[in-house]
């Protein structure tokens, strides 16, 4: 479970949240929505301690976030940023990020074979390198890896800016498959919203 | 063997004369550097006199407790050199640059003094002064490259380093290829130039102790046991100086403090 509890946070002068209070379950699929600026972006940085509140704490699985929790915290979740220009040689170096990163053994190559094909990617893109990929296919290699870690908590910056419908109704499809995974958002995708179980608006 | 020719202050003089023409080149190619380079070559005269007089002075002296007051000042001058020459902050890198430089000062020379030349007396100046200022003046440039070529990646790609931490990995993991930029990038120079010494270039200290009168092979014997300590401290002192400043420069979250 996901918890703010009365966060305070003000940032260069302007209140970003003044006593925020949420509660994600696990397995729920939370979608933040709001203007630029709103803050969504910030919900991401507290939850990874990027950024401290000047009041309130925020719990992962009942572990604050605190410099004593956040290794624990963050081997927890996959993070995918908005901008997937991360400066790695090839589409391999990508995939294999989110799993050697918090010492993850890889699964077996069948089994990325298979998720490989079903998100429409040939499994020899890996070898190329990154610069080569389309932002759609560096998305749907970062989302792949994201969804096999087998994490609890994924966040997930515009995880469909990049992709085409057909692609958004595969990854809706395992996404609904993955009933354990607590999964949170920032979408401008009325389609991705829509299909949340939860929504906030910022 | 004889020592070497005295130069006479009006050769030395004339040695300066001949400084007009690149001084007349930076004016020509409006480089801005006149006023810089009359301040270093002012500076490096006025330096070596009074390190003249002071060596002349100590070398007579051959006081363990002068010698060890005159290492803490040069290592002191390194510190305050490699910070602002690499533009970092005074409160974050004061004690790690401080640190690994002691250190790796102590472990050279005691390989070095000890171990490599056997001398019977461990705190002797004609050997402690000499190697201390070679070992300090080749690190400090090869610090300076690497505390700038891992700030600036740093800096350019902070999103691939919070990506990495983000998803798991620890700091060390994630400043890895930081680090490996940083190393390459002020180790490199040194192997070229290890590569080619005897070939292209003829090091100063061989060069001195030739002229003063020692046979080239023993020359030859001091110089590579000096490179042969340089490549270690200047190795030893990046990969500590990093490792030792990512302890101050982030938080205990991990994140960069400056």
């Amino acid at each position: 479970m996901i918890k703010f509890e009365n966060i305070k946070l003000n940032f260069d002068g302007k209140i970003i949240f003044n006593d925020f209070n949420i509660e994600v379950n696990q397995g729920e699929k939370l979608v933040i929505i709001g203007d630029s600026g709103a803050g969504k972006s910030t919900i991401f940085n507290l939850i990874l301690g990027f950024i401290k509140p000047d009041n309130g704490v925020v719990y992962i699985n009942d572990l604050s976030v605190k410099p004593q929790n956040i290794n624990k915290i963050r081997k927890q979740i996959s993070y995918i940023p908005q901008n997937v220009n991360i400066p790695f040689d090839t589409a391999k170096d990508l995939f294999q990020s989110q799993f050697l990163y918090s010492k993850i053994k890889l699964p077996s190559e069948s089994t990325i074979k298979k998720i490989f094909d079903d998100f429409n990617l040939k499994y020899d893109i890996l070898e190329h390198q990154l610069s080569s990929l389309s932002g759609g296919e560096k998305q749907r290699v970062l989302l792949i890896a994201s969804i096999i870690t087998n994490k609890k908590i994924l966040l997930w910056d515009e995880p469909t800016s990049a992709l085409d419908q057909k692609n958004k109704d595969i990854l809706m499809k395992y996404v609904k498959k993955m009933s354990e995974i607590t999964i949170l958002s920032i979408s401008h995708d009325d389609f991705w919203i829509n299909n949340a179980t939860k929504v906030v608006k910022l | 063997m004889k020592g070497a020719i005295d130069i006479s202050w009006v050769s030395i003089g004339l040695g300066y004369l001949i400084l007009t023409i690149p001084f007349l080149l930076f004016r020509y190619y409006k480089l801005n550097l006149i006023k810089d380079s009359t301040i270093a070559i002012l500076r490096m005269t006025l330096q070596l006199y009074l390190l003249g007089f002071y060596l002349e002075y100590i070398f007579k002296l051959d006081n363990i407790f002068v010698n060890i007051t005159w290492i803490i000042i040069m290592i002191l001058i390194s510190v305050s050199t490699t910070i602002k020459k690499s533009k970092v902050s005074f409160k974050f890198y004061f004690i790690p640059l401080l640190s690994s430089l002691t250190f790796v000062t102590i472990l050279t020379l005691l390989y070095f003094i000890g171990l490599m030349i056997g001398a019977e007396y461990f705190f002797n100046t004609r050997y402690l002064i000499p190697i201390v200022g070679i070992l300090l003046g080749n690190s400090i440039q090869s610090n300076i490259i690497a505390l700038n070529s891992f700030n600036s990646k740093l800096k350019s790609e902070y999103h691939l380093y919070l990506f990495a931490i983000a998803n798991g990995a620890s700091k060390y993991d994630a400043l890895l290829p930081f680090m490996k930029h940083a190393l390459i990038q002020a180790l490199n120079p040194m192997i070229a130039m290890t590569a080619v010494v005897g070939l292209i270039s003829i090091p100063g200290m061989m060069t001195g102790q030739i002229l003063g009168g020692s046979s080239p092979f023993l020359a030859i014997k001091y110089q590579i046991v000096t490179m042969i300590s340089v490549f270690f401290a200047k190795s030893l002192i990046i990969v500590l100086t990093l490792n030792f400043t990512n302890r101050f420069i982030f938080d205990e979250m991990g994140n960069k403090k400056i």
